[in-house]
């Protein structure tokens, strides 16, 4: 009997996902268990379990092809005479119904979420202009034509056009393309090749935020003696109410960064596609690091939530996350993100922003020093120091220290993050 | 070789045709002229005989008689009925419409009886009839006497349609269609009566539904009818100075119209104009870029381009007379935008 | 007239009426598409012409053909098979009642257009005078295809060319709905023979023998080259325009209502002895036989093969 492997679902609004590597050829014995290929949805990847023990009898599709979830990626069966059958029967229908990339990614594009919903794409602006060949000649060749120059009558992208291409490269490979509205200023297919698949990702979003943006990091510490009283504070009389919560350094943070958002929307705002637009919701990515990489889960609608509720979430995205059943829903659609390295004992670094978004806040480990106070008394102060990286196409200095300003204000007098 | 003129070819068609079967008759208006003017017929010379208005048919009465050179009143659906009926009993009519215009009163015996005999009657009936038409505009004959409907005809099921656009052509498509046992149409520019070219002096036929590449080229495909590949051939020789190879295509036959030779050309040029003197819609330009958008979407580097006479009758003044044809610079004009990728690459 | 061609008349009569009869029924049985123009009434007109005419004769026809078909020896299993639009049909299902014809027989088709006949007739005329053969063309036509311009133009082309042509019209009394009395100027038909310059004559159009005998001298005259003649048949449908015509504009006033030429065909020929009673009995029992055959036919034969819609476009 044989067992069809199917493209699973990995979250709720998963539709179709990436064959990023096949673990086994036709012929290979596997265990059931066994991961036979990884997969992959928009942030998210996944190994790929033999359904059974037996042979892998075909593989249906190839490494990057894009497949509907619960169509049938391979074929797995007990006894090896079955490769012919199985072969035969299935491909027609799978080839039918598998969507071409172009399709792909207008629907990945639709299932973003929130941040999808707020944005207006204009289709008109973006539209490529191409002669039936040249589109022809541009997919058999596996060529981008958002990197290609039109030279025909409209500016439309012409046989010759695929023909210098081919010959000298794209046009708008390396280069900070004026004409156009942004096309991806590299070849991001190569991107990552050879590591792991969640690296994979993680190499392209990247490189893909550092190509998109202008990033500049400013450093400032914010004393946090009274944010330390408070927590402890919290701590106890949470004891005392035998709630199940645990209000950490991270979660005060949080909510001081979702006031200073909210008090400063120019913060929290994402460039994308030629577009700014400033967001009056705050959705907070929480970074988390796995042992395979990072993921940044997020916290949807945060500024609705007070610290307890706050706590909970940021402690449930995570778990979700590191648990290895994040869907896209889960990671996308954060208007602000923050890293905190407290941990690691790092003290400043310069976070890579989440793209598109405008600002990722970075922790670092608590410090302790002696500082004078109105008194000229020596005294020993916590610090917190704080690196805040900002898109400086469309911030400046004085407005990303014009919120560190904010956000240290929240730090410094806590109970105003009761508001 | 011997050139002879583009009306002196058909006369020629025809006459190899009354020479070669008996059957073949010809019959329209004045196409002998003279009857029954007694100075004119005497001794049966019929030398001043009229011959018809262009007189195309000059000559022929005297050598094959009245019995097959037939005058007939101006009364089109009468003698167009009668070729219809002669057709379908034995003979081979070429019947004469003086004019395209003057389709009207002669439409009749073309479209629901000629054109369907052999279909209704369930394949038992033959019409081997020749229309012998005249269109096209640029000799001052206004509105009623200077249109372009050869693509009228080529609508109709059951008729063929032939329009040669030099002597030998008209020679071999005269030839050709005569001996077809279908109705073919066989319209001839009047404006170009006059152009020579090289005919050779035997009997030979031009193949009814081939197109003719008459010139070679890689860039852009330029298919024309009649006249207009004399339009065409002008083009790609002021391209071939950009370095723009153009290749053009003359119809021969506009029904049924050669959807290999126009196709294969495209796919090689990617590129394609028509240009026809029929007014811009429902017409046999408008057709092929249509069946060519479908059959070589893929093929294709560029939009399909039309030129057309525009969507007004003929006018008499001379200046709107030519603004109304289809000429080199006209095409050029369309062309342009399809090939500037070429012009900018060097 | 001889025995023989009483006979045939009288045979042929009886086919068309049965025929037509048949046809009225399996129409209201819905087993016709389209509609049809039936012929029952009018038998005399066919008769008395065909009854002198050779299989290399040609006619041409008018939408109301059934007649004109059976008359001129047309397979009546194939034509009933061809108004039901089946696979066996003259036409092989795809012309109609409207286009009956078979041209092997001479018949060049029933025509939809009217007036569609007079050229071709003329034009058939010109290959037989061209041809230099011994035979005639006859263009049925009607009191409406009179007032069309190619009337005018068919019937003058015939004469100035002599051709050997026999024009006769089928004056039923009405064009469609509208009466011959009102669409035509001149009072007759036959009348306007004399500026085409050929001889025109008018008859009873119910009495076949009358019939007969006028196509006999126009046949004579067209066969030693003299050219056309026109012969106007008074006659009537019994039926209307078309079947489901409701043929309001009839009144018991109209010439010829209570007419049926085939009874005083039958009654003439008794009296004068080309065939008895029994005889007549005889032919009338084929003649339904002949008639039933035909639908039996038509009903067994296929609908025709959907690759037929390609062909016969071109020779």
């Amino acid at each position: 009997m044989n067992e069809k492997i199917i493209m699973p679902k990995l979250g709720m609004t998963m539709t179709e996902g990436t064959i990023e590597e096949w673990h086994k050829e036709v012929g290979d014995a596997v265990e059931k268990g066994e991961a036979i290929l990884t997969i992959s949805s928009e942030k998210l990847t996944q190994e790929v379990e033999a359904p059974i023990s037996g042979i892998l009898l075909s593989q249906d599709v190839e490494t990057g092809d894009e497949v509907k979830v619960g169509e049938v990626v391979g074929t797995i069966g007990e006894v090896e005479g079955d490769i012919a059958e199985a072969n035969g029967e299935e491909k027609e229908a799978v080839s039918e119904e598998r969507v071409s990339s172009k399709e792909n990614v207008e629907k990945v594009a639709k299932t973003e979420g929130e941040r999808a919903k707020a944005k207006t794409l204009s289709n008109d602006r973006n539209r490529i202009f191409i002669t039936p060949l040249a589109r022809k000649m541009a997919e058999d060749k596996n060529l981008d034509i958002e990197l290609v120059r039109g030279t025909g009558g409209n500016g439309r992208i012409t046989k010759l056009d695929i023909k210098r291409v081919e010959e000298i490269g794209y046009d708008y490979e390396g280069e900070n393309p004026s004409e156009q509205s942004a096309p991806p200023a590299m070849n991001v297919e190569s991107i990552g090749e050879g590591l792991p698949s969640m690296r994979k990702i993680i190499a392209r979003n990247m490189r893909e935020s550092l190509a998109k943006s202008a990033q500049l990091t400013l450093h400032r510490k914010a004393s946090a003696n009274m944010l330390m009283a408070m927590q402890q504070k919290l701590r106890e009389e949470i004891e005392e109410a035998e709630l199940d919560i645990k209000i950490t350094v991270t979660v005060l943070i949080a909510r001081a960064t979702i006031l200073a958002l909210q008090d400063y929307k120019k913060m929290n705002a994402i460039y994308h596609d030629g577009e700014l637009i400033e967001y009056d919701e705050v959705h907070l990515g929480i970074a988390t690091s796995l042992d395979e990489g990072l993921l940044v889960p997020v916290v949807k609608n945060a500024h609705h939530k007070t610290i307890g509720s706050l706590a909970k979430e940021i402690k449930a995205v995570s778990t979700q996350a590191r648990g290895g059943d994040a869907d896209v829903d889960l990671l996308s659609g954060s208007t602000f993100t923050i890293t905190n390295m407290g941990a690691t004992g790092v003290e400043y670094f310069t976070p890579i922003l989440n793209a598109p978004e405008s600002g990722i806040l970075g922790v670092g480990a608590l410090q302790e020093e002696f500082t004078l106070n109105s008194n000229q008394e020596v005294e020993m102060e916590k610090k917190i120091p704080f690196s805040l990286t900002f898109d400086h196409q469309i911030l400046d200095g004085a407005d990303a220290a014009t919120f560190l300003e904010i956000l240290i204000k929240y730090i410094e007098s806590p109970n105003l993050l009761m508001l | 070789m011997r050139k002879i003129s583009f009306m002196n070819a058909i006369t020629e068609g025809m006459d190899m045709a009354m020479d070669h079967d008996n059957k073949v008759i010809l019959i329209g208006t004045d196409v002998a002229g003279g009857a029954g003017v007694d100075h004119l017929v005497q001794d049966d010379v019929h030398e001043d005989a009229f011959g018809g208005v262009f007189g195309l048919s000059k000559g022929l009465v005297g050598k094959y008689g009245r019995e097959r050179v037939i005058d007939t009143p101006i009364a089109e659906h009468g003698y167009f009925s009668a070729a219809v009926g002669a057709a379908a009993t034995g003979l081979r009519p070429i019947a004469e419409l003086m004019f395209n215009d003057f389709v009207g009163f002669a439409l009749d015996p073309i479209l629901n009886q000629g054109a369907k005999m052999r279909y209704m009657f369930g394949g038992k009936a033959r019409i081997p009839m020749t229309v012998r038409t005249v269109h096209g505009a640029g000799v001052g004959a206004a509105a009623q006497h200077s249109q372009t409907l050869y693509g009228m005809f080529g609508a109709i099921p059951g008729v063929k349609v032939v329009v040669p656009s030099n002597p030998y052509d008209a020679k071999g498509l005269m030839l050709a269609a005569v001996e077809d046992d279908n109705v073919v149409v066989f319209s001839e520019d009047k404006s170009i009566y006059g152009i020579k070219g090289e005919v050779p002096e035997e009997y030979y036929t031009v193949e009814i539904g081939k197109a003719k590449v008459t010139r070679k080229g890689t860039d852009l495909s330029i298919v024309a009818i009649g006249k207009m590949v004399h339009v065409a051939e002008e083009v790609a020789e002021k391209l071939a100075a950009d370095q723009v190879s153009v290749e053009v295509i003359d119809l021969r036959t506009v029904a049924p119209w050669d959807e290999e030779t126009v196709t294969e050309s495209v796919k090689k040029t990617g590129r394609l104009i028509v240009v026809d003197e029929s007014n811009p819609h429902n017409n046999t330009a408008t057709d092929i870029a249509s069946v060519v958008a479908d059959k070589a979407f893929d093929y294709l580097d560029g939009p399909i381009k039309t030129v057309c006479a525009p969507n007004t009758p003929v006018p008499f003044a001379s200046n709107l007379e030519q603004a109304y044809i289809p000429d080199r610079e006209k095409v050029l004009k369309v062309a342009a935008e399809l090939i500037v990728d070429l012009k900018n690459t060097p | 007239m001889d025995k023989e061609k009483a006979l045939w008349i009288y045979q042929k009569m009886n086919e068309i009426r049965y025929f037509e009869e048949e046809v009225r029924r399996t129409f209201g049985k819905g087993e016709i598409p389209g509609f049809v123009h039936l012929y029952a009434g009018e038998e005399a007109v066919a008769t008395g012409v065909m009854a002198l005419l050779e299989e290399e004769d040609y006619i041409t026809s008018t939408h109301r053909g059934h007649g004109h078909a059976i008359a001129k020896g047309c397979d009546i299993k194939g034509m009933m098979a061809e108004i039901m639009g089946k696979k066996d049909g003259l036409g092989r299902g795809k012309g109609g009642s409207m286009h009956v014809a078979d041209v092997e027989k001479g018949m060049l088709g029933a025509n939809g257009i009217v007036g569609g006949g007079f050229g071709i007739a003329a034009g058939a005329a010109l290959t037989i005078k061209t041809l230099k053969q011994e035979h005639v063309a006859v263009c049925f036509f009607g009191d409406g295809a009179s007032n069309e311009g190619v009337f005018h133009e068919g019937l003058n082309l015939a004469s100035i060319l002599d051709l050997p042509v026999v024009f006769v019209c089928e004056n039923n009394q009405f064009g469609e709905g509208t009466p011959f009395s009102y669409a035509s100027a001149s009072e007759t038909v036959a009348e306007r023979a004399v500026v085409y310059d050929m001889p025109g004559v008018r008859v009873d159009g119910m009495d076949v023998l009358e019939v007969y005998n006028a196509t006999k001298e126009a046949i004579k005259r067209a066969k030693s080259g003299e050219g056309p003649s026109l012969i106007e048949c008074d006659t009537y449908r019994h039926y209307g325009h078309f079947e489901g015509d409701e043929q309001k504009y009839k009144s018991d006033d109209d010439k010829n209502k209570d007419r049926d030429p085939i009874p005083e065909f039958k009654e003439k020929a008794i009296k004068k002895g080309w065939f008895t009673s029994e005889q007549a009995d005889e032919i009338e029992a084929a003649a339904e036989k002949t008639v039933e055959e035909a639908v039996e036919f038509a009903q067994a034969s296929a609908l025709p093969d959907i690759d037929s819609l390609y062909e016969d476009v071109f020779a």
